[in-house]
């Protein structure tokens, strides 16, 4: 690996001249309606919104049911992390996505957005197997991070909730012997 | 002082309480009024979030910014149900950290008849004869026998769903249908019942099993949203039950946003003469005035009212002459238990959300007081509510296999929760302090409670005896919780006006009557001599028609 390219990289993501203005844009509140997601949150820069889209879609991809990206994972991350979060929780994912961003143009000399899904997935392995250098614990703390909010945003979504698993509003009745294999999956309320 | 108006009867609160005897009164024919400090809280129309999905709740059900901070002692409140509960920004108690006390308010008009638990049970002789056996508290002025129909008046009405068990210490309510247990649920009841010989059934509940056109209420549904409001009126809120009965008559007044200070005593009469009420929001005061007044205001909302209510004739307040009101405050004994795992079984799962579970009847202190192995006297009972399936327990990894982890559910899991008895305790009291005041004007409560020998002995075996059935029963994996909860967390307050025959150690006589004045009528939790093993909302409901019906005799026959 060039380690002299990905240190450029990494201290251009996160270099001292930098915190005033990262900070600024943390702390901004992003104009989102609480319930619909318009996505036009004003946390990330474009280049990160993508790379933040396929992350969550590799953690859940498309199967038989729709992935992360179809259910509005990435823009309920981004609204979460602009309303909801407090401020230092934010800047931690913050400066984890900037880091994994910085690590693939190092490495790939390409925005991670514009890897292969391939190699997207090689990535993501090294950050959950904690291998990506100079991230705190390898990279598997920024996982843990970005897995646990794309996973609460994919089945609090209407897609994770209805789709994913049965969405079961009025149930009209009760049943402690229901055969799993007849849903095969959770149901939702 | 404006708008004199003359009515009937005032009940303040419109809680289980207040809605029975608004209902009561109204159909009896009296004018009555009914006045809550809460917002109101229109039947189905203002269920804000009643059958919200997450994916359609602000910050997918968690709280909104700021939010929470306004509900900060109010800790049943969550994002679907906080405009039920108390702003407590505005009308905060004093918590002293070094004896902490736990008080759920509410701030709707319906009171917490929207979100209580709707557990469902009958005292039995076991309970009424209590503090007579033990020498606790004082006795109770009435028993089973007096009390019984009036419990079936209420169930009729109500609509109590359980099954029929014939137990002595458990009298079975007039049920309209039963709840079923689950596949866990009927392990532990087959191996418990047959090993320990105790007997097991499902947890009775004041929900409606049957379509009453009637009544304008549908069945349950089976939804798990009792406490968001439930449009169907298959859950007992005042305003899906008692209200519109009361409103049928043409009879009732309502006021919401209508704090009710102090009440009026006329010192010649020796009566009530009415109430003085404070708009929540406008803080503009209203005088009303009436030949009875019903205090259905919660247990410590009743005792608030009643020590702030200072005349030159009763300067400790109302019916305080002898320093029993606020005395004795009681709750269950919550918080302790254990949870299990039912190995295997897994091709099975739960379909439909229930609104009861299962449930354990007292086994402890029956034929002997106590048994000779038990060093604490009265009992307990178990809830079983949060088991079923648990939820995917396999997290590891991500991507498509992630995704196949999660569509598995856990193991059967089965949690006990126990249920005590507290005794009554002098020392335990609700005040009023002296200098802090809520924003409009009105004295703030404070708390000196805490949990006695008998209760600390008695948590002890809860939990222990919880691990037993549960290893009894096949479970394995099993977590005891052995930390007693905080007085208040039952929220089952009561007792701080406590019933009795002799005026100098209690509040009201038998008919729920003030000694001090016979106008008044203390319907809530704060009659409550003793707790009782179980849950208490239909004894007090079934107490406030028993009282109303006496009432109106009383008023007929000249005497008030």
């Amino acid at each position: 690996m060039d380690r002299r390219k990905f240190l450029i990289a990494m201290s251009a993501a996160l270099g001292s001249q930098l915190i005033l203005p990262l900070q600024r844009v943390l702390s901004a509140k992003a104009d989102i309606d609480p319930v619909n997601f318009s996505g036009g949150g004003t946390l990330f820069s474009d280049a990160e919104r993508a790379s933040l889209a396929d992350l969550t879609e590799i953690i859940i991809p498309t199967t038989d049911t729709p992935g992360a990206i179809e259910a509005g994972v990435p823009a309920y991350i981004e609204f979460m992390l602009a309303e909801w979060y407090e401020q230092d929780e934010r800047v931690r994912f913050m400066v984890g996505l900037k880091q994994i961003i910085a690590y693939a143009l190092a490495k790939d000399d390409a925005d991670f957005a514009d890897l292969d899904g391939a190699r997207q997935t090689e990535l993501v392995q090294q950050l959950h197997d904690g291998r990506v250098p100079l991230m705190q614990d390898g990279g598997r703390a920024f996982f843990e991070h970005l897995k646990q909010l794309t996973l609460t945003g994919y089945y609090t979504s209407e897609i994770g909730m209805t789709v994913e698993r049965v969405y079961l509003p009025v149930p009209g009745y009760f049943d402690g012997h229901y055969p799993y294999e007849n849903v095969g999956t959770l149901f939702t309320s | 002082m404006e708008n004199d108006f003359e009515f009937d009867a005032i009940v303040v609160g419109s809680g289980p309480t207040g809605g029975w005897a608004a209902k009561e009164l109204t159909e009896k024919g009296l004018k009555t009024l009914i006045l809550d400090r809460g917002r109101m809280v229109e039947h189905s129309i203002d269920y804000e979030f009643e059958g919200t999905p997450v994916y359609d709740m602000p910050y997918r059900g968690k709280w909104p910014p700021g939010l929470q901070e306004k509900y900060y002692q109010q800790w049943p409140a969550n994002p679907w149900t906080y405009n039920y509960w108390n702003d407590d920004t505005r009308f905060p108690y004093i918590n002293d950290p070094e004896k902490p006390f736990m008080w759920a308010r509410s701030g709707a008009f319906g009171g917490k008849s929207i979100v209580w638990g709707r557990q469902t049970y009958r005292w039995s002789d076991l309970d009424f004869k209590a503090n007579e056996r033990d020498g606790h508290g004082i006795p109770w002025p009435v028993e089973y026998a007096d009390i019984e129909p009036w419990y079936g008046y209420v169930e009729r009405f109500m609509g109590v769903q359980g099954e029929a068990r014939g137990l002595p210490q458990l009298p079975d309510s007039e049920f309209t249908g039963q709840v079923p247990l689950n596949f866990a649920e009927e392990q532990f009841k087959r191996e418990v019942e047959g090993k320990l010989g105790r007997a097991i059934t499902v947890g009775r509940t004041m929900n409606l099993m049957e379509d009453r056109p009637e009544q304008g209420r549908g069945r349950c549904q089976f939804r798990d949203q009792c406490g968001n409001g439930c449009s169907y009126g298959a859950a007992p809120s005042t305003q899906a039950t008692t209200l519109p009965a009361a409103q049928k008559t043409g009879n009732l007044t309502i006021r919401a946003d209508a704090t009710v200070a102090e009440l009026l005593y006329d010192a010649e009469r020796q009566r009530v003469a009415g109430v003085r009420v404070i708009d929540t929001n406008t803080k503009e005061e209203t005088l009303y005035r009436s030949r009875i007044v019903f205090l259905c205001a919660s247990c410590l909302g009743t005792t608030h009212l009643l020590l702030n209510s200072k005349t030159e004739a009763m300067p400790r307040g109302l019916g305080n002459t002898h320093d029993m009101v606020g005395r004795h405050v009681m709750d269950h004994l919550f918080g302790v238990g254990a949870t299990g795992t039912l190995p295997g079984h897994t091709h099975l799962m739960e379909y439909g959300r229930r609104p009861a579970s299962l449930y354990i009847p007292r086994f402890r202190n029956i034929d002997a007081q106590p048994d000779e192995d038990a060093d604490f006297i009265r009992g307990y009972n178990y809830q079983a509510w949060g088991g079923g399936r648990s939820g995917p327990q396999d997290y590891s990894g991500f991507g498509a296999s992630l995704k196949a982890q999660l569509r598995v559910p856990g193991a059967w899991r089965l949690p006990l929760h126990g249920f005590g008895e507290v005794l009554p305790y002098h020392r335990n009291r609700a005040y009023l302090d002296e200098t802090r005041t809520d924003d409009l004007g009105l004295p703030l409560m404070r708390f000196d409670v805490e949990w006695g020998e008998n209760e600390k002995k008695m948590a002890k075996e809860i939990a222990a005896e919880a691990v037993r059935m549960l290893e009894t029963a096949g479970f394995v994996d099993i977590e005891v919780r052995e930390t007693m909860g905080t007085p208040g967390e039952g929220i089952h307050e009561m007792g701080t006006a406590r019933m009795g025959d002799d005026p100098t150690l209690s509040v009201v006589n038998k008919w729920n009557q003030m000694h001090e004045a016979e106008n008044v009528f203390i319907t809530d939790g704060a009659f409550m001599t003793s707790a009782g093993t179980v849950n208490p909302t239909m004894t007090y409901m079934a107490f406030t028609a028993r009282a109303a019906d006496h009432a109106v005799e009383l008023m007929q026959s000249g005497q008030l």
